[in-house]
């Protein structure tokens, strides 16, 4: 995430629109760019964000602290993109089309975009795992809190989410 | 520490997760066995890529201003439904106060009436006793206004007015 700017959060809770604006700004591609990882899709990725700011801008005035708003921020985020992914589990697209396209248009040898496929072949579990403690940095124990899950299960799964994530790489090449 | 036993912790150890002594351990495997060694490198290495792709995902253009012209639109919908709300509670309570000022005005004669009357008597009253009396008296209504100002302001802070609004 971009570098925490206070004295901006206290504009936007002091009620200057502009500030807002400018936190949209700011924080904007790091938004849709974890939407992305998790959804895997550009037009939801995009509503994501729009919805993600709309859920900041109803209720950020109800924090009481300043500091707290990148914990809380995270959490929003966080939150929005895991219900996303429970309502597309529901009607399931076919992945393997959205795959050939986008690998056809792009070098395929550019590893992060080789990444960033084999993020999308992990199941979501994984891949939920996997974002959450390598790109959103959270630890362990607010994982297990945020998920509902045993800590256990959150180091097994973490584990064994890396050792997919690798072999499904090392097959590729 | 064994091989098993250590492949299965890497990612916790990747992700500080273990304690002081279970570093040590861990370490004291991977001077020892570079199979584990390897794999926790090439784990590393994953972790530190996986960031780079997402850092590197595309961002479409114009991205930021759909999302402000979206909290306009949101901003305009909640001023129009204040004022809906507004109209609507006046149009609802404007028959109940017509149908109540006649009966207001006659409640606020009676209880200017009994004001006097109790002003009057207190009056009459406090002249009758002495002035130390009426010196704690006086002291013991600040008190009650400065309590009683305190415990509204609580109350009004605790009530959020938009909340009613949403
Ligand atoms: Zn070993």
């Amino acid at each position: 995430m971009a570098e925490l700017d206070i004295s901006l959060i206290e504009q936007v809770l002091s009620g200057d629109s502009e500030a807002f604006n400018r936190l949209v700004q700011n924080y904007s591609a790091y938004v849709y760019r974890t939407a992305f990882a998790f959804l895997h899709d550009k037009s939801e990725a995009e509503d994501a964000s729009q919805e993600i700011f709309l859920k900041v801008y109803r209720s950020i005035h109800h924090l009481k602290d300043v500091h707290v708003f990148p914990a809380w921020f995270k959490k929003v985020i966080t939150s929005v993109c895991l219900d996303r992914i429970k309502l597309k589990k529901l009607d399931i697209v076919p992945e393997s089309q959205i795959e050939s396209i986008s690998s056809s248009l792009y070098n395929p040898r550019d590893i992060r975009i080789e990444i960033r496929e084999a993020l999308n072949m992990l199941s979501s579990e994984e891949r939920e795992l996997v974002l959450m403690v390598d790109w959103q940095g959270y630890n362990y124990q607010e994982i297990a809190a945020i998920l509902k899950i045993p800590l256990g299960t959150v180091k097994s799964r973490i584990h064994a989410a890396r050792l997919h994530l690798k072999k499904i790489l090392s097959d590729e090449t | 520490m064994g091989c098993q036993q250590c492949m299965e912790r890497i990612s916790e150890y990747l992700d500080h997760e273990l304690s002081t002594t279970e570093c040590h351990d861990i370490e004291a495997h991977f001077e020892e066995c570079s199979h584990c060694l390897n794999l926790k490198n090439e784990l590393n290495a994953l972790c530190e890529a996986t960031r780079l792709s997402i850092e590197s995902i595309p961002v479409p253009p114009g991205l930021t201003d759909k999302i402000i012209l979206s909290i306009q639109a949101e901003k305009q919908r909640t001023s129009k439904n204040q004022w809906l709300t507004a109209i609507f509670l006046l149009l609802i309570s404007s028959p109940l106060l017509l149908l109540l000022t006649r009966a207001f005005t006659r409640v606020f004669y009676l209880l200017y009436v009994i004001g006097a009357a109790i002003w009057r008597s207190l009056i009459t009253l406090l002249s009758a006793v002495s002035p130390w009396f009426i010196l704690s008296l006086g002291i013991f209504s600040v008190i009650v206004v400065i309590t009683s100002t305190f415990v509204i302001k609580k109350l009004i802070h605790d009530f959020q007015l938009n909340e009613v609004f949403q």
